[in-house]
């Protein structure tokens, strides 16, 4: 009988596979992102380590020793004190101690301060809190504090913002209004990011971190590469995280364009440049998990992705690792064997700059 | 122009989401004696492959299709009156589509796009909503039974999606299931979940549905 290797699905579910199943996932998840991306395939030496790492039978695997990477968090003030409706773990704390625990006891190499509703729209009308919390968590951390929210520009439909939902809209074949309403939305999302930055730059935060651009599609996109090349003008030396939402930019709009290339349907290593010519100094791709997948297909995907985004990128690419993305499966609380498999891939494979 | 030339036309406005051109161009085919169910299979239809196939691919996004079924629904305003003369008044065309979506989940552009585009590949149309319950579904199968019928659900949600199975039983213990072709369609619907239900089919998306549909109804 043929040994059988302790394997996830893209849900968590625990599988059980022999070598020659793992490495036809391997190869079929690596196909499907040279398909879809017009990307080069994994070589053989490649695939063959992705094997090794997906097969070695410790629980949790590390980087080999010189190959660490900058660990960069996202949400960490509030994954301390939040429930696990946010993925916080419920241990009552100010933002500021789940900031100095991430500096101090878990070793992150830059922090953020995020607010709990965790997007830029939510946070204007509380921007003196935001402010004092920056100015207080700076004087008491030498960490590098950024300020992070995502742009979320489905706020700014209706019932939640001013402008007519455009998914109402085009339902009812109201093509022309649905763009021109994720057109003004866009325009306020840029207007706003750029306000609530000003306010922390004035606070002492180092820089911004974009979590999830495009998440509502490529309007969403377009508003935060204008934020990043206005913000860039304003502070020449902000530090200024892109990551993304997912692996592919949805084509709300359709027709949206930066510098000009079409934002709907740009791949990881395809988005890598327009973060740079906005003025980014680091890209975080995003690779999505198929929860009805292997580990070892989705690692084979979301690796080949990442290591076309690394060598099209001219910036240092801080993959997105965690609950349904970079080839993690999709859990609340991912488990460490498939968290330190993937991690180990994307660096050692994929060549990211960090995570 | 030739009639190559017209029907590449027609397949060109659907492309370029051209929907006043589509209708005049549609006008201009048939006052050059072009025949209503050549314009549809020779010059439409082929330009919604054509969309379909692209959007498929990326290269084209929800809007630009829908823009595209909305020019072919604009032609085939002008071609249904005409379809029916040249088809006589109780030709079925090629079958009846009850719509709907599953009751529990109200995510309806899907299930509106999927609507359009049957329609506009020569489908009548019974459009119950969001939020059907099996039974009602079972009262309008049952009321047209006899008929070349298509049952097209939709359902946004894995929990809404568990439904479709209870629908498949309703129809099998009320002996209507052999009057009935069954598509399924939404995010969570697989090909295996389309299997397991014992359903007909499913598709990627709103053009391959529309194919889809029409192979079935073959």
């Amino acid at each position: 009988m043929a040994t059988e290797y302790k394997l996830r699905m893209g849900d968590g579910k625990r599988v059980f596979m022999t070598k020659e199943q793992i490495i036809a996932d391997l190869k079929e998840g690596m196909a499907d992102a040279a398909d879809l991306g017009s990307i080069p395939d994994l070589s053989e030496d490649e695939l063959d380590k992705l094997v090794e790492i997906l097969t070695m039978p410790s629980r949790m695997v590390g980087v080999e020793i010189g190959k660490e990477v900058p660990v960069t968090h996202d949400i960490g003030t509030i994954r301390i004190d939040g429930d696990q409706g946010n993925s916080g773990v419920g241990i009552p704390s100010s933002r500021l101690v789940g900031v100095m625990m991430h500096e101090r006891a878990f070793g992150a190499d830059t922090m953020e301060l995020g607010h709990i509703d965790y997007s830029f729209k939510p946070a204007k009308p509380v921007i003196a809190q935001e402010m004092q919390t920056m100015e207080v968590c700076q004087q008491n951390t030498i960490v590098p504090l950024l300020y992070g929210a995502m742009p979320n520009m489905g706020l700014y439909y209706t019932p939640d913002g001013p402008f007519e939902n455009p998914g109402d809209l085009m339902k009812a074949f109201k093509i022309d209004e649905a763009r021109e309403s994720m057109e003004h939305s866009a325009k306020h999302l840029t207007r706003d990011i750029i306000w609530i930055m000003q306010r922390m730059m004035a606070s002492g935060s180092d820089g911004v971190n974009f979590d999830t651009i495009g998440a509502a599609g490529d309007g969403d996109m377009y508003a935060s590469l204008h934020a990043i090349e206005a913000l860039r003008k304003q502070f020449p030396d902000i530090y200024i995280e892109a990551g993304m939402a997912g692996e592919l930019m949805l084509g709300m709009h359709g027709e949206l364009e930066y510098d000009g290339t079409t934002l709907a349907g740009l791949w990881p290593h395809e988005q890598a440049a327009l973060a740079a010519k906005a003025g980014a100094n680091v890209f975080g791709p995003v690779v999505n998990t198929n929860t009805s997948k292997s580990a070892a297909w989705n690692l084979g995907r979301a690796v080949t992705f990442i290591k076309a985004a690394v060598k099209a990128s001219t910036i240092p690419c801080h993959v997105n690792m965690g609950m349904g993305v970079g080839g993690i499966p999709m859990l609340e609380t991912p488990t460490i064997d498939a968290v330190s498999r993937a991690s180990k891939a994307m660096v050692e494979i994929a060549g990211v700059d960090g995570i | 122009m030739s009639n190559q030339e017209m029907l590449d036309k027609l397949r060109d406005t659907i492309v370029t989401q051209n929907i006043n051109g589509c209708a005049a161009a549609t006008q201009e085919a048939l006052d050059a004696g072009m025949t209503a169910v050549e314009i549809i299979n020779d010059g439409l239809s082929p330009g919604m492959k054509i969309i379909g196939d692209k959007f498929e691919a990326a290269e084209v996004y929800l809007p630009q299709i829908m823009m595209s079924a909305k020019a072919m629904n604009a032609a085939m305003e002008i071609l249904v009156p005409i379809l029916a003369e040249e088809k006589g008044a109780d030709d079925e065309g090629v079958g009846l589509a009850i719509t709907y979506v599953q009751e529990g989940d109200i995510h309806d552009i899907g299930h509106r796009l999927v609507t359009t585009m049957l329609e506009a590949n020569g489908f009548k149309i019974v459009d119950m909503g969001v939020d059907v319950p099996n039974d009602k579904i079972s009262e309008e199968v049952a009321k047209n039974k006899g008929k070349k019928l298509l049952l097209v659900g939709s359902a946004l949600m894995t929990t809404s999606m568990l439904g479709q199975k209870d629908t498949v039983s309703m129809l099998v213990e009320e002996g209507l299931r052999d009057s009935v072709k069954i598509m399924f369609g939404g995010a969570p619907v697989s090909d295996a979940w389309i299997a397991e239900i014992g359903a007909d089919a499913t598709a990627e998306n709103a053009a391959d549905a529309a194919r889809v549909a029409l192979n079935l109804m073959q």
